[in-house]
Parts: C-alpha cells; sequence; structure tokens
C-alpha cells in the first residue's frame, strides 16, 4: 500500500467536489451574484442559503470549534461581500467562493501561528488540545476523535503546510486544485507537499497514533 | 523510488480514512444572514469610475513625485555624459592661454 503522505502528484487531477449547480434558467449562481453585484441584498441572502453548507463543510476541516467554525463562515462570506464588485462572470462563482473560503482558512492557520509564536503557550495549546465544545452528539464520536487527532498532528506544521495537507488530506483534493486555489505554480506547490510530507512523517515518528 | 510503507504510514492512513468521515455542526444560518445583511454591499463601478480611480489625489501626488524623481535622475545622468564628453579642459586652456 502506498503511503498517504509519500507521493500524492498522480491524484493532482482529482476534481474539486462542487455543489450542483442549479439548471433553471436564471437560477444560476451567476445569475444571482450579478444581481448581488447591483446591490441587490436579495440576490446576496440567496447565494449564502445555497452555498453556506459547502463553505462550512470544507472550513470545518480547518478549525475545531462551532465558535471557529461560525466565524469563519461569516467571515467568508463577508469577504465575499467586499470583493463582489471584483467578481467576473467569466469565473464560476462557487469556484471563486471557495477560493475565498481556502484563503480564509489559511488566514486562520497564519493567526494561530502568530499567536503561538509571540505568547507563551503550554505545550497543548488550545489550538491542540481536544476541544469539549468540539464533540457534536449528533456525529460519529470515532471519526470526530480521529479528525481531532489529525488537526492535532497538522497544528504543529507551518500555516500553508498545514493548509496544504489538510485540503489533501481531510477533504482529497489534488496538488493541482490546491495550486490553481493558493495562487502557487504546481511546481512549488509539489516542493512544499514533500516539505509538509517530510515534517508530517517526522511528527508521526516522534509522536506515533494512538489506535 | 518510493520508500516502503510503514507501520505509522497506514496508521496514518486509517485514520484520515476516519477523520474524512467526520462532519461539522451546522453554522447559525439566521445569524449569518444578519451579518451578511448588514455589511455594506458596493455596487459594481464602471469603466470610467475605475479609470477615474486611478487619478485619486493620493494616487496623483506618488505618480508625480515619481515622475520628478525619474526625470530628475535621467536628467542628472544626461548631463554628466554630457559634462564627460565635451572637451571642456581644452577651451578652458584656449581661454587662459595655456596659463592654467
Amino acid at each position: 500500500m502506498k503511503p498517504a503522505f509519500e507521493d500524492a502528484a498522480e491524484d493532482s487531477q482529482k476534481p474539486v467536489h462542487l455543489p450542483v449547480e442549479s439548471a433553471v434558467p436564471g437560477d444560476s449562481d451567476e445569475e444571482w451574484a450579478k444581481r448581488a453585484q447591483q446591490g441587490d441584498r436579495a440576490a446576496m441572502a440567496k447565494l449564502v442559503e445555497r452555498h453556506h453548507a459547502a463553505v462550512a463543510r470544507l472550513l470545518w476541516r480547518f478549525v475545531r470549534t462551532q465558535a471557529d467554525l461560525d466565524d469563519l463562515v461569516q467571515d467568508t462570506f463577508l469577504r465575499t461581500v467586499r470583493g463582489l464588485p471584483g467578481w467576473r462572470a467569466e469565473q464560476p462563482f462557487i469556484h471563486w467562493l471557495l477560493r475565498i473560503a481556502t484563503n480564509t482558512g489559511r488566514d486562520y492557520f497564519r493567526r494561530k501561528a502568530v499567536r503561538r509564536r509571540w505568547m507563551v503557550e503550554p505545550t497543548g495549546s488550545p489550538d491542540e488540545a481536544p476541544a469539549p465544545e468540539a464533540v457534536d452528539p449528533g456525529g460519529d464520536p470515532a471519526s470526530r476523535h480521529a479528525a481531532n487527532e489529525v488537526k492535532s498532528l497538522l497544528a504543529q506544521l507551518g500555516p500553508d503546510e498545514r493548509a496544504l495537507l489538510t485540503l489533501h488530506h481531510m477533504e482529497g483534493w489534488g496538488l493541482a486544485d490546491i495550486a490553481a486555489q493558493y495562487g502557487w505554480t504546481l511546481t512549488a506547490t509539489k516542493l512544499r507537499a514533500w516539505r509538509a510530507r517530510r515534517h508530517l512523517r517526522a511528527l508521526l515518528e516522534s509522536h506515533p497514533i494512538s489506535s | 523510488m518510493k520508500t516502503p510503507p510503514s507501520n505509522s504510514d497506514s496508521r496514518w492512513d486509517d485514520l484520515v480514512r476516519q477523520a474524512r468521515a467526520d462532519v461539522g455542526p451546522p453554522v447559525d444560518l439566521a445569524a449569518l444572514l444578519r451579518a451578511v445583511r448588514q455589511a455594506p454591499l458596493e455596487e459594481r463601478r464602471g469603466w470610467f469610475t475605475d479609470f477615474s480611480a486611478l487619478f485619486s489625489s493620493a494616487r496623483v501626488i506618488s505618480g508625480c513625485l515619481a515622475g520628478a524623481g525619474a526625470f530628475a535622475l535621467v536628467a542628472t545622468w544626461q548631463v554628466w555624459d554630457s559634462w564627460q564628453v565635451l572637451p571642456w579642459i581644452q577651451l578652458l586652456d584656449v581661454a587662459t592661454g595655456g596659463a592654467s
């Protein structure tokens, strides 16, 4: 079996899972986004209603608590509102929105990294310790525990590496998709992925996973 | 050449597979909509507005300063170049009758 963090370049063509676009004429995201660009608040609300679940699902991979998730989803849509005048219809709205979401997630990692660097936090900082509020009674506790363990390990990487491996491992995105999301070249992304996997391997050797 | 899979690799694979099944809690849509409605929604500007924004006061001042700096640099370089080429030593010699 090939290790998950050994060489993921071959699966870089794996498509990003996107919400299904409406087939009704005049009901496409692009139509609603154009209306929102003209200042139509109802159109913006429609876009939020339509895509908040997809954005939340993606951003849940970056956070561990409901409060952080709410903050990031809100931040993503506020950035979308601010950036809407610059959106061009040639670009599918959902791609643009998910790009904002992944950048919001990466910025969250960067803020966490800065805070960890400048604040003297004991080992097992709030970012790495199990968060009690993250346990959702409706979810599968085993999956939640596994997700928390993966997030704890990735939290020890740099923010860019952490974002890259979060999208690659947790969302199953290929390197080409990640490169496109963050505006990196594919070569730079492969190099980052290689470094990130090397760091992850070292982490796994020093902190074996509890089975 | 690929490294052969170790025990920690397969455990990591299992952990990731399990972690992918994790579903996050639902977001508070009502609060999200409230926040989005309160955000100022800027209308898309036309090309004329975008073009005029290029000449906003802050940009004009910095543009003038950059232009003046570039002009001064080129002018100094040209004067220095001419100064080097001009036979001013010989001219001075002729003017002073060879006394200098």
